[in-house]
């Protein structure tokens, strides 16, 4: 079952008097449900513009983005919010919690938005952390954690409400190795236990190389795609040798960030 | 680019952020500067009726405005500097020595101080004229103040706020001196501490609270006079202390209630509203202390105005009344009188002409009268008791004021003196009120039988005699056109004197309203200091506000959503200083009702809702200002994105 298409995106920036910048031109593909998706390029590839609309946080130019068949560009104003709150999920760079509300209360935050009874709140914000590792750290603020039980954290309310897909930006960019492994790791298990179905923009490879396939992106059109076979030093291997010729910075070629 | 120039451009540039806080300051200085040219103003320094009003202003402009100023100046000052300290972290990180940051800084103070107390001396200037119109209209003056501005006003109020300037600017470099580069840096994602519960601030803020309270509810007149500074000092230190502890008690008992806290509103305004006690509690308190004494101050003097007519009733019940000293001749004064009330078509007044003999009880002077005349007189609200035996008297005081103690109305065995004689009575006490125009002292009423024994033997005492026109129609349009013109009319050099109810009305009516016009102003003071508070309070943890409410955004909530909820959450910090407030002057207003033996609840009630119609039109405004600034109502893609 194809959870996310995208049908020849086409994004412009700028216009009327304006110089304008083509971010990304007719760009499609899609996902499977249960699929671990990353979406790899240099900067100002147009991988953030397409994570933008994936996440109906922008509209495309032309072209439709479906998601669980759902023509997201059709939806406005409270509707596009709501669908947005209840089919997705999403891992920022910067964990995005808010300081104003415990661990588990911002894991909980999806199911109180959707109001869902007490009882389910206090059982799935159980199960999750505890599939998370961060059962113990639910009465802490964010500040009181570490950076990567607040990914963590972000990663489960992500997943709480049951979205349709998670999509992750950048989610290891703030963290440091191990922290990124126990992420990726997580995101891993997630995806193939509990089958949660991610979509993951990084330019990080290492993070990347966790990903069953990935896509790149160069100028704003889809330049190659790669799948990962058994091993993930090989599939590794490979990311690294699109990204020596797609170009990007030597930094991008660093296998983990701070 | 040198320091100053940086300090001018810094300023320039957090204009914003400044405006507030230099309006109110402007503002304060201009209040300041209007009172400070009326309390010396030469005409007041000689002998003037007035005069006793005009040096509480003084005393109100030379010491409660700028205290009030200076924590205002330390809370903005502190809040200002904070939200600040990350870009002098960031000067000081760019090489900015120590030295040339505090130079910097000074300059900044130094421009800001300086174009506040100009635009408050302008403002008081502009307004001087129109200041002084209104003071002469509310004394009732036959010739407008001549506008005076000398020296000592313009260095009054620049001493003063100089002064002030110079301290809070001193103390926030201190702020900015103590913390390291990083610690400046990082000011702004500084770790909240969550706060804690503290049992003994609860129960020494309950325990004074309640005591203060108890304090106004006291029935006796005696013992609430001196308490009304204490308590006033008791229930504000008792609100510092209570507002966060119960802040904390609350909004966590709250979140405890879990079917009630899982909902989305609730849900996300306890949290934010428990985040930010630490950081507002003394805001808040400061806030609701301030509005107490707003309504306190205004509800007062409006209950005096309003009561003044019932007052002024009570001091002189009859319509008109001459006061015939002994050996005089009104003949003409009668006459006078007749033929003005005649002029005008008043008749439903009666007419009393009597001659009374002055007596006394111990030292004190009364005046001794008969049954009849006691039950004939009109008295506004005053109850006739009834007649005893030959020996019993009925003694009226002049005040009208319950018994502190019910052994007071008890019948007293007392003696009255007629030239040596003594003479025992047994006398009841009528506190209903006055029985003649003026302050004449206790009226002590005989059996007319026993009157008439008395003149007859004691035909030499000192007697007085009294005119009197009563009736309770003093109050209708030709009585009052009659007493106007017959005070006009009447003879100054006479040795009889006139007293008339609308007289008394009139000199009550301009005494209190020109206390009501000079606290009316000072509150406005006050307010406008509030509403800045307020204002700063929003505005300074605006970009805080702004990362929550786009991390909330991009969660999923619509709009409106967040509309709702940071609507709830500004209407918190607007409205809950207002029932404190409101909570505490309600007791003040309690014991002022002791004070004036009349309830004054509603009066006080009603200056809170006349401020509560202004603090809701500023709500809106300051609320829809920081939607606006917020700017998480505007199309998502552009918010999300400079987020």
């Amino acid at each position: 079952m194809t959870v996310l298409q995208a049908i020849s995106l086409s994004k412009v920036y700028g216009g009327r008097g304006k110089v304008a910048t083509r971010a990304l031109s007719n760009f499609s593909f899609s996902v499977e449900k249960g699929e671990f998706v990353g979406i790899m390029g240099p900067s100002g590839s147009g991988k953030t513009t397409l994570l933008n609309l994936l996440a109906t946080i922008d509209k495309p130019t032309s072209g439709t983005v479906k998601i669980e068949g759902v023509d997201v560009s059709q939806l406005r104003g409270n509707r596009l919010a709501q669908f947005r709150r209840r089919r997705l999920g999403f891992v920022f760079q910067d964990y995005n919690l808010l300081d104003t509300l415990t661990i588990g209360e911002n894991i909980a935050l999806p199911l109180v938005l959707d109001r869902k009874p007490s009882r389910t709140i206090r059982d799935r914000v159980a199960a999750v952390s505890e599939r998370l590792g961060i059962a113990g750290v639910l009465e802490k603020y964010p500040y009181e954690v570490s950076g990567g039980q607040q990914q963590r954290a972000a990663a489960a309310r992500a997943i709480v409400h049951e979205p349709a897909i998670l999509l992750a930006d950048e989610p290891t960019g703030n963290l440091d190795s191990k922290a990124a492994r126990e992420l990726m790791e997580t995101l891993t298990l997630l995806n193939n236990v509990g089958g949660v179905t991610i979509t993951m923009v990084t330019h990080d490879p290492f993070a990347a190389s966790y990903c069953e396939r990935i896509l790149f992106i160069r100028d704003g059109e889809l330049y190659n795609e790669i799948h990962r076979g058994s091993s993930r030093q090989v599939f590794f291997q490979q990311i690294l040798d699109v990204l020596a010729v797609i170009g990007g910075d030597v930094r991008e070629l660093e296998t983990s960030r701070n | 680019m040198n320091l100053r120039r940086l300090a001018i451009k810094n300023v320039w540039q957090s204009r914003g952020r400044y405006l507030a806080y230099l309006a109110s300051s402007a503002f304060t200085v201009m209040i300041y500067f209007l009172y400070t040219a009326l309390a010396l103003h030469p005409y007041f320094q000689g002998d003037y009726r007035g005069a006793r009003y005009i040096s509480v202003a003084d005393n109100t402009a030379a010491i409660i405005i700028p205290m009030f100023m200076l924590v205002f100046l330390l809370y903005s000052g502190a809040a200002f500097n904070r939200s600040r300290a990350k870009e002098f972290g960031l000067l000081a990180l760019l090489g900015l020595s120590r030295r040339q940051l505090v130079r910097m800084i000074l300059w900044e103070n130094v421009i800001i101080a300086a174009t506040a107390i100009a635009l408050g001396l302008g403002g008081g200037l502009l307004f001087l004229k129109l200041f002084f119109m209104v003071v002469s209209l509310l004394l009732g003056l036959s010739e407008e103040l001549p506008v005076y501005v000398a020296a000592p006003v313009w260095w009054r109020t620049v001493g003063v706020f100089g002064a002030m300037f110079l301290g809070v600017s001193l103390l926030s470099l201190r702020t900015v001196l103590r913390l390291n580069v990083i610690e400046l840096v990082r000011a702004g994602r500084k770790p909240k501490e969550t706060p804690i519960f503290s049992w003994w601030k609860a129960l020494l803020g309950m325990a004074l609270i309640v005591l203060g309270y108890a304090w106004a509810c006291h029935p006796d007149p005696n013992v609430i006079v001196p308490g009304v500074l204490p308590v006033t000092l008791m229930v504000s230190v008792g609100t510092y202390l209570l507002m966060r502890e119960s802040l904390i008690a609350i909004l966590s008992g709250l979140r405890k209630a879990r079917r009630l806290y899982h909902r989305p509103g609730p849900f996300l305004t306890i949290s934010y509203l428990t985040f930010k006690i630490q950081e507002n509690y003394r805001m808040l308190a400061s806030t609701a202390v301030f509005v107490a004494i707003i309504l306190s101050a205004v509800g007062t003097i409006f209950s005096f105005y309003i009561v003044s007519e019932a007052d002024a009733r009570l001091s002189a019940p009859h319509a008109v009344q001459l006061f015939i000293p002994d050996g005089a001749e009104a003949t003409s004064e009668i006459a006078l009188v007749r033929s003005t009330l005649a002029e005008h078509g008043v008749q439903e007044l009666d007419f009393v002409q009597v001659r009374l003999p002055f007596g006394k009880i111990g030292s004190l002077e009364v005046l001794v009268a008969p049954y009849s005349l006691y039950e004939s007189l009109y008295r506004p609200e005053g109850v006739t008791l009834p007649q005893g035996g030959d020996d019993q008297a009925i003694r009226v005081n002049p005040f009208r004021r319950p018994a502190i103690d019910p052994e007071e109305d008890k019948p007293t065995p007392v003696d009255l003196l007629l030239a040596d004689d003594s003479i025992p009575f047994t006398a009841v006490t009528d506190r209903s009120g006055r029985l003649f125009n003026g302050f004449l002292g206790d009226v002590f009423v005989v059996s007319d039988r026993r009157f008439e024994e008395l003149v007859a033997d004691y035909p030499d005492v000192e007697y007085v005699e009294l005119a009197i026109w009563t009736g309770p129609g003093w109050h209708n349009s030709k009585a009052r056109a009659a007493a106007a013109e017959l005070t006009e009319r009447f003879p100054r050099s006479s040795p009889v004197s006139l007293t008339t109810t609308l007289e008394t009305y009139r000199a009550r009516i301009s005494e209190y309203g020109l206390a009501l016009f000079l606290v009316v102003f000072t509150s406005l003071a006050f307010f406008a200091a509030t509403c800045s508070l307020l204002y700063f309070r929003l505005f300074t943890e605006i970009d805080e506000d702004r990362r929550y409410y786009t991390r909330l955004r991009q969660l999923g909530l619509t709009r409106g959503e967040l509309r709702g909820l940071s609507r709830v959450q500004a209407m918190v910090i607007f409205f809950i200083p207002f029932l404190v407030g409101l909570v505490h002057s309600t007791f003040a207003m309690k014991a002022l009702g002791t004070l004036m033996s009349h309830s004054v609840l509603v009066y006080g009630w009603l200056v809170a809702l006349g401020y509560l119609v202004v603090l809701v039109g500023y709500f809106l405004v300051t609320y829809a200002l920081y939607w606006k600034t917020l700017g998480v109502g505007r199309d998502e893609i552009t918010m999300l994105r400079t987020a």
